[in-house]
């Protein structure tokens, strides 16, 4: 039988700070904001605001007229290698800052997050001239800056305590990096790739649509406002972008807990 | 009755370190640690240094590990070989168990133990490690797998040896960190304050683990470093007080040393019992409260 008192906690604990609640209520409070704000769409939108209907009525022509599939396919694979060589290269800059003289080198880029993306267009398409070139270099510029920050904040506040402790099993330096810097904070560095993820998809429309020969999820919202502004069309490009992050964090977030299973554990007993 | 030997196997020297210029948190600090043995008995021995919070203790513990090095003075240990001489301590000469049990959390119990057997195995090499990784038969043949899965015995560890670190209790992780040391086979074993926070009950077993520790092997010796008076009094061979000569010196030092075993205290079981311990305790406490 149910204990009406327990349900009652259950439900000021969603109201108090810090409060604790079950996985149940955790779903429906999901629930319940999921609603909230559809219906509010429904009844509060401003009439230049497409309702859902106009949405989900939008996919039809996008589908069967502008390649909605090849275009998502596009930006996918463009995302992913943009992602994939961000990567190598802010490795390799976030792990030059353990050795000092390499050290501003990764502060510099770290900065650059400050630096305008769209300012070097023209810059890059006369260094580089081939579109796909332009637009993996646009997204690399755009997004190693970020996962720099976050990688060299990782690899900086190692607590000395762990190399002091590899360093008496009388670890030689190299090994001491591989424990301490590479494989202990594995997780950690996979977990601002998943972060950064984000960056990536939020820049890429721009990028796309300012370079517009490969096509792209990004062309096709520029094509969509140059044939005079289907929000519901808009809005539904926007969603289809929307799910592929989210997807690609969630199998970030599950590749991260399959490899390193540890990390998990440390958290989970933390909490 | 125990007695010393005149192998010297630490040996601090006009020791003075100070993170801030003219601020010395140690000054003039000399110690000496001599091997001890028990005729008939196969045991190490225990060395305690006392000091209150901020005394010091964890400074002296980076100075003898290596992690730091003194501004003055000198610290020498005596190395793992037959017929070494001391010399200079670096890193990896002297063994540590940090406070709160360091150990590599990406490794299992049984990595991290293999680890600290093949670092204290002379024999083990590239080839060996090649062998290894690739053949869990050439592993399991290792003398590297035979030492852990003994230690893993004498410790109860056996069944975590699959776990990771993460998943271990704080009583389970302190006997693996002092296994691993254990397995890495140094003379010298410094522990930081491995009662600190502990209940009474987690506490026995910390004693238990360290005495089992200690006696191992014969040239086992465990530096504690604690505030704790009484876990220091019931385990100890010898204990060392570290503090300041208030308006006199600048820093602390080792202001005086109590022989345990001549007190006929250590190494009895119940000694917490006797009236020998109490008094102990009590000079000790004395000593606190007048340099407060």
């Amino acid at each position: 039988m149910s204990n009406p008192q327990k349900g009652l906690k259950g439900l000021t604990d969603l109201f108090r700070a810090n409060g604790s609640v079950s996985t149940r209520t955790e779903y429906a409070t999901y629930a319940f904001w999921i609603f909230f704000f559809a219906g509010s769409w429904a009844l509060f939108r401003p009439p230049v605001m497409p309702s859902l209907g106009d949405i989900g009525a939008s996919f039809e022509p996008l589908l069967t007229k502008h390649d909605l599939i090849g275009n998502w396919i596009k930006t996918v694979t463009l995302s992913l290698k943009a992602v994939g060589i961000s990567c190598l290269v802010s490795l390799v800059v976030a792990y030059l800052a353990v050795i000092p003289f390499f050290r501003p080198i990764a502060f510099a880029v770290s900065k650059m997050r400050f630096m305008s993306l769209m300012g070097f267009l023209f810059l890059f398409m006369a260094i580089l001239r081939d579109p796909g070139l332009v637009r993996i270099s646009m997204l690399v510029y755009g997004i190693v800056p970020f996962l720099v920050t976050s990688m060299t904040s990782i690899i900086l506040s190692r607590d000395e305590i762990f190399f002091n402790y590899a360093r008496t099993l009388n670890l030689k330096e190299g090994r001491v990096v591989w424990h301490v810097l590479v494989r202990g904070i594995a997780s950690d560095m996979l977990e601002a790739v998943r972060q950064n993820i984000a960056i990536a998809f939020v820049m890429i429309a721009a990028v796309e649509s300012q370079v517009r020969e490969g096509g792209g999820l990004g062309m096709l919202l520029y094509d969509v406002e140059r044939r005079g502004a289907n929000y519901g069309e808009v809005f539904a490009i926007q969603i289809v972008v929307f799910i592929t992050a989210a997807l690609l964090d969630t199998l970030v977030s599950y590749a991260n807990r399959s490899l390193f299973p540890y990390a998990y554990l440390k958290k989970e007993r933390n909490s | 009755m125990a007695s010393r030997t005149n192998t010297t196997l630490l040996r601090a020297t006009d020791l003075i370190f100070g993170y801030e210029p003219d601020k010395p948190v140690l000054y003039n600090l000399d110690l000496e640690v001599k091997d001890l043995i028990r005729p008939e008995k196969t045991t190490g021995q225990i060395i305690c240094l006392l000091g209150a919070s901020g005394s010091g203790k964890s400074t002296l513990l980076s100075l003898i590990a290596g992690h730091i090095s003194p501004q003055y003075g000198e610290i020498a240990v005596l190395d793992n070989a037959e017929n070494s001489e001391l010399s200079a301590t670096a890193p990896g000469k002297v063994g540590v168990v940090y406070q709160n049990y360091v150990l590599f959390e990406h490794l299992t119990v049984y990595k991290n133990l293999l680890l600290g057997a093949r670092q204290g195995s002379s024999a083990f090499g590239i080839k060996e490690f090649v062998m290894q990784s690739l053949s869990r038969k050439a592993r399991e043949a290792s003398e590297a797998h035979q030492q852990v899965v003994r230690m893993a015995t004498d410790f109860g560890l056996e069944e975590h040896l699959d776990k990771y670190p993460a998943q271990l209790s704080g009583g389970q992780r302190q006997r693996v960190a002092i296994a691993q040391q254990l397995l890495f086979r140094r003379r010298i074993l410094i522990m930081d304050e491995p009662f600190s926070g502990l209940d009474h009950a987690a506490k026995t077993a910390a004693i238990n683990s360290i005495t089992q520790a200690a006696h191992l092997h014969e040239y086992n010796t465990l530096i504690i470093i604690t505030h704790d008076i009484e876990a220091a009094v019931r385990i100890a061979d010898t204990i060392h007080i570290l503090g300041q000569n208030a308006g006199e010196d600048p820093g602390a030092s080792i202001r005086f040393s109590i022989d345990l075993a001549e007190r006929g205290i250590s190494h009895e079981k119940a000694n917490h019992l006797l009236p020998a311990f109490v008094e102990v305790v009590r000079e000790i406490e004395d000593f606190f409260e007048q340099n407060a």
